[in-house]
C-alpha cells in the first residue's frame, strides 16, 4: 500500500495504491491522521488504484471522516471499483460518505 | 474433481498478504472470478485477523491452518480455518445495530464478521478439544 499526495486548490488528493487489509490499514492510519491534524484542506481519496479493502480499511476511513467532521472539513471518495463499493454498501458506509464517480465529479462537490 | 490448497499461517498479520496471493493463484487455476477471489480473501482476512488479535493469550507463535477445497462438480468452495486460540464462535455475534446509523453514532470497528456472513453461503462452527474449527462454503454463482 502506498499513498500519493497531490494538492489542487484547497483540496488534498490522496491516491491509495494497492491493498487496504488489516496489515496495511494501520500504515494508512499513521500517514493520514497527521495530515488531517496538521492540514487545513478538504480531502479527496481516489480509489482508482485500490484493489482491495477489508473492515480494517473501513475503520481507518471512518476515523478520518470523524476527524474531518470535527474540523468542519469535507472528505470525499471517488473512482471506487464495483466490489469495493459493495463492501461500502453492506457496511452502511454509502450513507456517510460522498462517493463520486471520478475526480472531476468529486471536485465539483467541493465547490 | 476436487482441488485442494493448504496454507499454514503464523499468528502474524503480515501472513495475510502471503495467504491472499496463494488463494488468488488457486482461484485463478480453478477459473473463479475476480469478485469471487475478492470475497474469499476478505473472508480469510477478517476471520484470521480476529484470531490473531484476540485468540491467543500468550505471545508465543501459533499455527492457523487453512484448508481450501474446490469442487468442480458442485461449483462450490469450502474453506476451513482451524486454530488453537480461545473459544470463539462467530455465529454468536449478532448483526451490528449501527449499519443504518449516521456517522456520529457509528462506533469504530465491528464490521468484519458482518461482511463475512454476507459474502459466504454457509458458516459452521465446531469446538474440537482446544481448537476452533470454522467451515465456510460458497457457491460460485453467488
Amino acid at each position: 500500500m502506498e499513498i500519493k499526495q497531490e494538492k489542487k486548490g484547497n483540496v488534498l488528493i490522496l491516491n491509495i495504491i494497492g491493498r487496504l487489509d488489516s496489515n496495511t490499514a494501520s500504515q494508512m492510519e499513521n500517514e493520514l491522521m497527521p495530515l488531517i491534524d496538521k492540514g487545513d484542506d478538504n480531502i479527496l481519496v481516489d480509489f482508482s488504484n485500490l484493489d482491495y479493502i477489508s473492515s480494517a480499511g473501513l475503520r481507518t476511513l471512518l476515523l478520518a471522516a470523524k476527524k474531518m467532521d470535527k474540523k468542519d472539513k469535507k472528505i470525499i471518495l471517488c473512482s471506487m471499483k464495483e466490489f469495493i463499493h459493495e463492501v461500502f454498501e453492506i457496511s452502511g458506509f454509502t450513507s456517510i460518505f460522498t462517493i463520486a464517480e471520478n475526480e472531476d465529479e468529486a471536485m465539483k462537490e467541493f465547490e | 474433481m476436487e482441488n485442494n490448497l493448504v496454507i499454514k499461517m503464523k499468528n502474524d498479520l503480515a501472513e495475510i498478504s502471503r495467504s491472499n496471493v496463494l488463494i488468488e493463484e488457486f482461484c485463478e487455476e480453478n477459473k473463479l472470478s475476480n469478485k469471487f477471489i475478492f470475497t474469499l480473501n476478505l473472508t480469510l482476512d477478517e476471520l484470521v485477523t480476529n484470531i490473531i488479535s484476540y485468540g491467543f493469550e500468550d505471545d508465543e507463535e501459533h499455527e492457523i491452518l487453512i484448508s481450501i477445497t474446490f469442487s468442480n462438480e458442485k461449483q462450490e468452495l469450502t474453506m476451513q480455518i482451524e486454530d488453537e486460540g480461545v473459544y470463539f464462535n462467530p455465529l454468536n455475534i449478532s448483526k451490528p445495530n449501527h449499519i443504518d446509523k449516521p456517522m456520529e453514532k457509528k462506533p469504530i470497528g465491528g464490521l468484519g464478521i458482518h461482511l463475512v456472513k454476507k459474502f459466504v453461503d454457509n458458516v459452521h462452527y465446531e469446538r474440537r478439544g482446544n481448537r476452533n474449527i470454522l467451515t465456510l462454503t460458497k457457491k460460485t454463482n453467488n
